[in-house]
Parts: structure tokens; sequence; C-alpha cells
């Protein structure tokens, strides 16, 4: 099989609207949560959220679209943001694209856009914008994007909840090693609703403060928006243009826990399957991974559940982690996407991100994050989870190159 | 690359036809209506009474179909891939309902948690306990398509452990989708037939549809799955016809191999040029079968379509209501499946005759 590199990468999130503002927010310790500002629910004062601080209208000038007949989702929007970021930093607008594909992960895709549209529908249907309806669906945003890069060979949109980006991920790299694609932009994306906010909100696991992954004390997540994409190529792409990848994606893992719709199993059986596997598929032994970037919601249910599954892969001593999640928020389909870009910089700046907020560790577990920048001499291979509702579990190897 | 045998060895099917896969063929009556729904199976034999009570028509005839399609397949799933257009939007409807009322009130988180595009394939996982691989695709008119199109990647090349997959297409056609779509200009404004129609639109439809594709031959293997192919906003009907050409010789398949074309035309005047485009490369006294006037149209109506291509098949026998034009003394070895969506979303599929 074809070895399948990392060559570019963009994201937006409540820490920054690239991955030069995110990597310094990292560093500097920086956490993006805060009270909601934009997203007008009832909900505001109480729970603080990841949020991105633009527009709709902003986020369209940042992609430089000043005058534009379509409507587009903010979902589309975050999208378009990241994966032109990603597209660029590749050099993918220098030459014509080769065979590629554009693999978006979305929850709720134009959910923002739909709820308006419905609630006017509600109230008289002839009324209701139909533009709005049109971007509900979560096909829109990777059409958006994918028209917008001039990508036709392979489009599609996986929705596996807090996994879906991951699994963009995965099925991006199984094409490219199996030589159906030369290249992809990968990732997800997700904008604030109402819907997503109340939602987690009537699961009763957001918290009203600032959230605290792997803190016995932890009182749930906090809500984030974002995208992360990146570009993957295949080695003889790499070769053929000179390029110095940044990262190889070696392992790939995808498991079901089979258990509950909304919890995972006390075991983390799904989650210890996607962690094997993945790390099985990269052929190395467990102690060769260096820093995991953990899914690491903060809900009580999901830290103890991939905190048990991470000790029972980790035999003979578990790694640097961390959920950067305390930074963005739990930007749900689009997680794995930002945590893919966070990642690669791991492993370029042979750094684990701190895992804010952490106190005491959870009594059951024993396990302390690193909490703040370490320095890994030597990091090779990182790991990142992502679990979703339904007990989707993906995890995903990076590997220094 | 992907050259070994995929087989679809089991089907379950709900749709406006009914839920009798057996007996499915002989009983094929075009839809009358501008809104078809499915006939619904009785739920109880299938899924426990809680659920019953907690769960969608989507869930609950997405399970029945799987649940059909394991049992008809007498195998275990090891992965689970499901394709739907839209998800679960009865439930999204009714948590959106109670959001427009009570935003920021305390709320039934039940519609919510039924509501993800996943619920479909992860309650089916804990319904059959399968921890293997669960994907869910949810790109409009490809959603199906790119379920398949995963599975087959996942039989022949990764996952060691991975003999048998469960393949799902689903949608529901829920009052406020089938409004928007109106206005949209999607559907007929009249109940005219479907097909032989001059006039713009069709007639909607829902259905759950799932296949058991198998790396292995069971002694009651429905057909061999040679490929599958998508073409996204093609520029012009050449192009499509391309696609085909592109993908027969993938398959080394020559159009004269083909012995029964099953199109998706769905009547809708405006996009019959693609159908002409494919028609004309095949000779003329090609056998022409279609499909979505026994469904309606739907995001993953297309699953409908290899169902039914799979049952002609496997009993070698196309019923009128799908073909007129079929040369019955012939014996059936390959047929070719060609859906396209609104003019963006075009799809291939070649299935082919297995000897037991």
């Amino acid at each position: 099989m074809k070895k399948v590199f990392v060559t570019g990468l963009g994201t937006i999130s409540a820490i920054g609207n690239n991955v030069a503002e995110s990597y310094r927010s990292l560093l500097a310790m920086r956490s993006g949560i805060s009270a909601m500002q934009l997203l007008d629910s009832n909900l505001k004062s109480t729970l603080p959220v990841g949020e991105i601080k633009l527009t709709n209208t902003q986020l369209l000038q940042l992609l430089g679209i000043s005058h534009s007949q379509r409507i587009y989702s903010r979902t589309a929007l975050l999208a378009m943001i990241a994966a032109k970021e990603a597209f660029h930093h590749a050099q993918l607008h220098r030459r014509p694209l080769a065979r590629t594909g554009m693999f978006g992960g979305t929850s709720v895709g134009g959910m923002d856009r739909g709820e308006e549209f419905y609630k006017d529908y509600l109230a008289s249907p002839s009324l209701a914008k139909i533009d709005y309806a049109k971007v509900h669906d979560c096909g829109e945003s990777t059409e958006c994007v994918a028209d917008m890069l001039g990508i036709q060979d392979f489009v599609t949109t996986i929705s596996t909840a807090c996994s879906s980006a991951a699994n963009a991920i995965m099925q991006a790299t199984k094409m490219i090693q199996l030589g159906l694609l030369d290249t992809a932009i990968a990732g997800g994306a997700d904008a604030f609703s109402l819907f997503t906010l109340n939602g987690f909100n009537s699961l009763k696991i957001l918290s009203d403060e600032f959230c605290q992954p792997f803190d016995s004390n932890r009182k749930g997540l906090n809500l984030g928006e974002g995208a992360g994409f990146i570009v993957l190529e295949s080695e003889e792409i790499v070769e053929k243009n000179h390029k110095t990848p940044l990262a190889e994606i070696t392992g790939y893992g995808n498991a079901c826990d089979a258990f509950h719709q909304t919890a995972s199993s006390a075991d983390g059986q799904g989650a210890w399957l996607a962690m094997n596997a993945a790390i099985g598929q990269s052929g190395i032994a467990p102690e060769q991974i260096g820093y995991i970037n953990m899914h690491g919601t903060a809900t009580p249910n999901n830290d103890l559940s991939e905190g048990t599954a991470v000790k029972r892969i980790f035999t003979n001593g578990v790694p640097a982690f961390s959920s950067t999640k305390a930074y963005t928020g739990h930007t749900l389909a689009a997680s794995g996407g930002i945590e893919a870009v966070f990642c690669t910089l791991a492993l370029q700046h042979g750094v684990a991100f701190p895992n804010l907020n952490f106190q005491t560790p959870i009594e059951e577990l024993g396990l302390v994050p690193a909490t703040d920048v370490t320095s890994i001499p030597n990091l090779k291979h990182v790991l990142s989870n992502s679990f979703g509702f339904g007990g989707n579990n993906t995890s995903l190897v990076f590997s220094k190159c | 690359m992907l050259n070994s045998a995929i087989y679809i060895v089991g089907i379950g099917s709900v749709s406006a036809q009914g839920f009798d896969e057996a007996t499915l063929l002989q009983n094929l009556n075009p839809l009358q209506s501008i809104l078809s729904h499915i006939k619904e199976p009785n739920y109880s034999q299938y899924i426990e009474g809680n659920n019953i009570r907690r769960m969608g028509k989507l869930m609950k005839a997405s399970l029945v179909a799987a649940k059909r399609c394991i049992a008809d397949a007498q195998l275990q799933p090891q992965a689970i891939i499901t394709g739907t257009g839209l998800g679960c939007m009865e439930e999204t409807v009714k948590f959106l309902n109670t959001v427009i009322d009570t935003e920021g009130g305390v709320l039934s988180p039940t519609a919510f948690i039924h509501s993800t595009h996943n619920t479909i394939g992860s309650q089916i996982a804990i319904a059959v306990n399968c921890t293997g691989y669960n994907s869910t695709y949810v790109h409009r008119a490809f959603s199906f398509e790119q379920a398949l199109f995963d599975a087959q990647l996942q039989l022949l090349t990764h996952d060691p452990t991975a003999h048998h997959v469960l393949v799902g297409g689903v949608d529901d056609m829920v009052p406020v989708v089938f409004d928007v779509l109106k206005e949209l200009d999607f559907w007929k404004s009249a109940s005219t037939p479907i097909l032989d129609s001059k006039s713009k639109g069709s007639f909607a439809g829902e259905g759950m549809n799932f296949l058991m594709l198998s790396n292995q031959q069971t002694n009651h293997a429905y057909a061999k799955l040679l490929g599958i192919k998508m073409c996204y906003k093609p520029q012009s009907t050449n192009q499509v016809a391309t696609c085909l050409t592109d993908f027969l010789l993938e398959n080394k398949i020559s159009p004269v191999d083909i012995d029964l074309v099953l199109l998706g035309d769905n009547g809708d005047m405006r996009f019959t040029e693609f159908y002409n485009a494919i028609i004309t490369l095949f000779p003329v006294a090609k056998a022409l079968g279609y499909y979505k006037h026994l469904c309606g149209e739907y995001f993953t109506a297309s699953a409908f379509g290899v169902v039914l291509a799979s049952l002609i098949l496997k009993n070698q026998y196309v019923s009128s209501a799908i073909s007129e034009n079929y040369n019955s003394a012939k014996p059936l070895k390959n047929i070719l499946l060609y859906n396209q969506f609104q003019g963006d979303h075009h799809s291939f599929c070649l299935l082919q005759h297995v000897e037991i």
C-alpha cells in the first residue's frame, strides 16, 4: 500500500482564525472559551462556549467574498475557510489538481439556516426563506468547499457525530493508499445552532464553568464551533513535486462500542478496539506513541471510559496526553479535523499541548495529563482519538517523516 | 486493483411495495400518488416495546430491513455502513419544535438523541452486537453509493476480519421535506404517470434497503457486485457518457455484455437528456428497465434499484412492471444501473449473475 502524507493544514476555531493563530494560542495556554455573543440563545448567560467571534458577514470577508447571491450556512463558511487554508498551505493552487477528493465531516451541516427556515415555516410556510432550507443538509458544506476549490473526482460527506472528521480523514487515507486518488482534502466542520446547544443541554452534559478534561471534578463539556482540514497526498505526488511532508498517516482504526446511543461502555471497548487497530496498523508498539491527543470531552462518562481504555492499551505506562477541548470547546464533527492539525503541529515541534484547567486526577484512573507545554524530544508518533455518540469511535496515528 | 469478487448474499427491503423480498418481483405495482410512503411492517416482531414507542419510523423500518437482511443472509455482519441523504428528519423536526417553543428550557433529550444521522447505524450495531467498522455517509444522492463503495473497499482490501458487511440506504419523506422540495420544483404538479411523462418534476417516495455483502460466495448469493462509480456535477451529458465508458472498461465489460440497463429515470423531463445519453451507448435492442415509479424519488432510492437488480439476477426474471422490452429467452448475466439526481449526482453500478 502507498504511503499517505499530510502536506497542508487549515483550521478555524475559538482559539484562532488560522493555523498560526491557533498554534500561538496553544503555546500561550490561551483558551477560547467565553460567554456566548453571537448565538442568540436564552442559555447565553449560563453556558460558556468556544465561539468564533466573527459574524457570517465577517467570515465571508475572510474568504474574500464581498458580494454573494448564494446563501451559505455558517458550517459551510467555516469549512471553506479551513479547507482553503490547507489547500494553499499544500500549494495545491500552484499546479493542476491530480485526482483529488473532498472528504467532509459534519454532524448538523447547515442547521443554523435550517432552524431559521423552520421557525418561519411554522409561522407561515409561504414566507419562509426557501434558500435557507436548501443549505440545511450535510452534503451542502462539503460541496461548497469542493466547488470553491474545483474538486470533482470524489466528493463525500460522513456524519458519525463527533468522529465525523476523523472518519473523513480515514476514508481519504484509504483511497490514497489504494491508489484510487492522489490527493485529498479531509476534515470536518460544525457551527453553532440552537438545535445543537439545546440538544446537548437536554442531555445535561454541558458545564456552566470552564470544562476540565480528565479532572476528578469535571462537570461536563463546553460546546465549540470550528473547522479543521488537512491535505493528504500520495508518496508519488510528494516525490514528484519535491515536497517536504509535514507528517505521515500510518494508522487508523474504526470500531463501534455497540453499547448505548449516548454513553460509552465502562471498559471503553469501542475505544480500545479503535486505538488497538490504529496502532497495530502503523506497525509500532504502544510504547512508541509519544503523545495522545485525547477525545477528552470533560463529561464524566467519556473521560472515565476513554481513560480506562487508554490504560488497557498502554499497559507499560501511559505516554504524555491531553485533551485540547478546554481550548476550543468540543467542536463535535470538526474536532477530529482540528485535532489532526494540532497533532501534526505537535509532531513538527516536538511538543505535547497542555490539558487546561486540570487540578485533580480521576481517582479510578490516577492519570495526570500534560498541564504545561511539554517538550518531547524525539516525538515520532502521535495518537488522536475521536469518539462519537452511537459508539462511533475512530483513532488515527500521525507519524514523523 | 479492486479485483476480488464481492457477492450480495442477503437483502432486506422496506418500500412502498411492502416488505416481503421473496415476492417483491412478482407483486410490483406502479405508484399512483405524488407522495408514496412505505408499507409499514408490524414492528413488534423485530423491535422490543420500549423502542417501538421511542423510535421514529425511519429508525424502526431501517431496523426491520437490516434484520430481515441479516436473517436472509444467515450471516452476522462484521461491519455496518449506512447511507442516508437527510437522516432522522422526524426526530430533528420534533426536537426543533421543542427548541422553538422553549429555547433554553428543560427539554426531553429523546428526540435529540435519535436525531443524529449515525443513530441508524449505531442502533443496528447495538441490536446485532456488532463492534466492527461502522460509518454513515450523508452526501445527498451519493449517500448509498458511497456506503456501497466503502463496503467494497472494506471487503477487498482492509479489514482481514470483515468478511460480511451490512450496507443500507435509508430515507423517509416527512411533510416539511416534501413541502420544501415541492417549493423547489422537485415534484409534479398533478398525478400524471411518472414514465412517458413530458412534464417536469417527479413523485416523492421513501425506503429502507439493505444488502449483505460478502467476499465469500454463499449458496444463496443473489449477484456479484462488480463495481460502483460516481460522477459529480458533470459539465455535460458527454462527460457522464465518458464516465460510463471508463467504468465499463475498468470492469472489462463491453456494452454488448449488458443484458439490462436499469435506469433511475424519475419522469422529470428536465433530466431526460442524461438518460438518453446513456441509452445511446447501447445497441438498439437493449432491454431497458425502470424502478423509480415503484419506489418514488428520494436521496437513497438507488438502493431500491440495487435490491431489484439482485432479485432479477437471482430469479432470472424481469417483471413487465420493470421492463417492457425485455427478451425473456436470453439468460441475464449483467445488469447496469444508472441513476442521476438533479443533474448533479450521477452513479453507475454493475451487478453480475452468480452460478450457484
